[in-house]
């Protein structure tokens, strides 16, 4: 009885993360369809709504699960299959970075989270892509970039915001409510 | 997630005073951002533009003179439009995969006019370079427009 509950549990999570993956992906393409914010690289990033989404209801390794989906799947349906190099790691930085302020730094604001993720999404993925190429020069955009990130962050934040708001309980309590009934 | 974390949860506002020192952080990380980058660098007009397809030197223009210097192994892929102002760069014998470099030599500046390297088009729509800072990369391409600076010292590469 405990493990076929566990086993239903597990599935309906992996139902939901495929769930937050698939609407990151195609948040992802169709923003890629219009043309970046003043300078190349600078868009809203309404998909990272979905990374954050199940990074708090489902739990941190689901974000990275929604956060690895989205960048490679969504580089190759974009054509730009070279993006992952830096894509991949700067998202990687700032999922760390909320979920340390998710776990330790409770009191602070969702919209402040996504503030930070953004701003070191986009900061990290300009550094990177300048190791890469192996030029400093497009460093002069980082300012820039860091500016447009907090525009970013605060529209993530707000609409990750009202989702929690909004999304019922049994979306977040999943591994909770099934604990209890299987000590019942 | 926890029922009571859930409920903490959905009562939190968009707003908390925690979220100062958050914001604090990142408007000084910011301001260290523009004054390294933007306020304290003194950039000039560049010379000319050079271009580097998988890190090999294509070619090199020079907006006094209006000359252009190819490299032999790219002789027979560069093409320059002296009435359009362009140089076209074609990446595969059957000219289907291409960059097309425009340049105003009065105003010395240089800016991507077409690619066929993905729709996202990220080089066609970067900035235009002015100065001799500032760069425009075509990353499907390994393509790059570097400014040449007027000491003629190139600009410095890390990694």
């Amino acid at each position: 009885m405990k493990k076929s509950l566990n086993t239903k549990v597990s599935a309906k999570k992996i139902a939901l993360c495929a769930l937050f993956s698939a609407m990151a992906l195609i948040a992802f393409s169709i923003e890629s369809l219009i043309p970046p914010i003043v300078i190349p690289g600078a868009k809203i990033g309404v998909s990272n709504i979905f990374i954050l989404l199940a990074t708090i209801c489902l739990g941190y390794p689901y974000g990275i699960i929604v956060l690895i989906v989205k960048v490679t799947l969504g580089s190759i349906f974009a054509g730009n299959i070279s993006s992952i190099m830096y894509s991949l790691p700067a998202g990687a930085l700032a999922l760390t970075l909320e979920i340390l302020l998710l776990q330790f730094a409770k009191k602070v604001s969702v919209v402040a989270v996504s503030v930070a993720g953004s701003v070191i999404n986009i900061t990290a993925q300009n550094v990177v892509f300048c190791l890469v190429t192996k030029t400093s020069a497009y460093l002069c955009y980082l300012p820039y970039l860091a500016l447009i990130g907090v525009v970013s962050g605060i529209a993530v934040g707000f609409a990750v915001y009202l989702c929690v708001k909004l999304m019922p309980n049994s979306a977040f309590t999943l591994s909770a409510s099934t604990h209890n009934k299987t000590e019942e | 997630m926890k029922a009571e974390d859930v409920e903490r949860l959905k009562l939190k506002k968009p707003f908390s005073v925690s979220d100062i020192i958050v914001y604090a952080i990142l408007t000084l990380f910011i301001f260290s951002l523009f004054l390294a980058f933007v306020i304290l660098p003194k950039n000039t007009k560049s010379d000319g533009f050079k271009v580097t397809i998988n890190d090999n030197q294509a070619f090199v223009f020079e907006y006094e003179t209006g000359k252009l210097t190819v490299d032999g192994n790219f002789y027979d892929r560069v093409f320059y439009n002296e009435t359009t102002s362009t140089i076209t760069v074609y990446h595969t014998a059957d000219k289907t995969s291409f960059n097309v470099i425009a340049f105003d030599r009065q105003n010395k500046k240089v800016w991507m006019e077409e690619s066929t390297c993905s729709h996202t088009k990220d080089c066609v729509y970067s900035p235009a370079i002015e100065s001799d800072a500032g760069m425009i990369y075509c990353a499907p391409h390994q393509l790059k427009i570097s400014p040449i600076s007027p000491s003629g010292a190139l600009p410095p590469v890390i990694g």
